[in-house]
């Protein structure tokens, strides 16, 4: 087994709110991400996929195919936006790291029939990240 | 779905790695300049992994304040701008990064308990770095 790690980067807004907890709930929990106006991050999102080696290619996984799919299912959808108010997934939930990295997690397993997902984990900065490995 | 998440700081302290169980040769042999009776220092970068289920109302695996709280008062409080070698957790056992690590792993383990603790991972230096996941660990 050979496990591939393919990195790309992409910058959005974001802000913490619970609409079913208080104004000062919500400042507690969430401090300075409560924000209404959003702030925003340079997020790192690196996909791993594991496999045996294909002897014809000495591939893992085709990355030319790998990259497409981050590209189409992932950075289009989250790059230079708003992530409350334009990707579905962050309408009813709160964009944290976590729950970004699911939201990574759910889009690009359908997609990736040609490879095994591993892993997926997002940079919020370089001191913090999240690591999901579905649900195994 | 479980997820983990990690939360790198960092502090600055000295040490020196010596052993009472060897001789001054064989102490040289072992740890090299890291001998130096007078100690060096490095910056150390600590990652806690913690796990658990994503909590609904907060979107969180645990507060990250509570995390950065336990962390700057438990660790940074306790080792940043000290000498490894004179706390009581080093009298007995060689600072090594290894034992600093088991360390840190078994305050976070003792003391943390918003999530589940995955491992403690340190960078000594850039070319360095130790993990640890408690006996049970992968």
């Amino acid at each position: 087994m050979v496990y591939l790690t393919r990195k790309a980067e992409f910058s959005a807004s974001h802000y913490y709110h619970n609409p079913a907890l208080t104004p000062e709930e919500n400042a507690r929990l969430f401090g300075k991400c409560n924000n209404p106006n959003g702030h925003g991050h340079n997020y790192t999102l690196e996909v791993t996929v594991k496999g045996a080696v294909d002897p014809k290619s000495g591939f893992v996984v085709d990355l030319k195919q790998l990259k497409e799919v981050m590209n189409r299912e992932v950075l289009d959808a989250l790059d230079h936006r708003f992530l409350n108010k334009e990707v579905p997934e962050f309408i009813t939930q709160i964009p944290t790291t976590e729950n970004i990295a699911i939201a990574i997690w759910r889009r690009l397993s359908p997609k990736l029939n040609f490879a095994q997902l591993h892993r997926v984990r997002v940079y919020e900065t370089p001191d913090l990240f999240v690591d999901v490995y579905g649900e195994a | 779905m479980k997820a983990h998440l990690t939360r790198r700081h960092m502090f600055s302290a000295s040490h020196r790695l010596h052993s009472d169980h060897m001789s001054d040769a064989e102490n040289r042999a072992t740890y090299g300049k890291c001998n130096n009776p007078y100690g060096h220092g490095h910056n150390y970068m600590v990652e806690v992994t913690v796990s658990g289920p994503v909590d609904e109302r907060t979107g969180m695996v645990c507060s990250l304040v509570d995390l950065d709280d336990f962390v700057r008062d438990q660790i940074l409080e306790r080792y940043d701008h000290q000498n490894l070698n004179l706390l009581p957790e080093f009298a007995t056992d060689v600072p090594t990064t290894e034992n600093l690590c088991i360390s840190i792993y078994d305050i976070v383990k003792r003391g943390f308990k918003a999530a589940h603790l995955e491992k403690v991972r340190i960078e000594e230096t850039m070319m360095n770095s130790f993990e640890y996941a408690g006996e049970e660990g992968r």
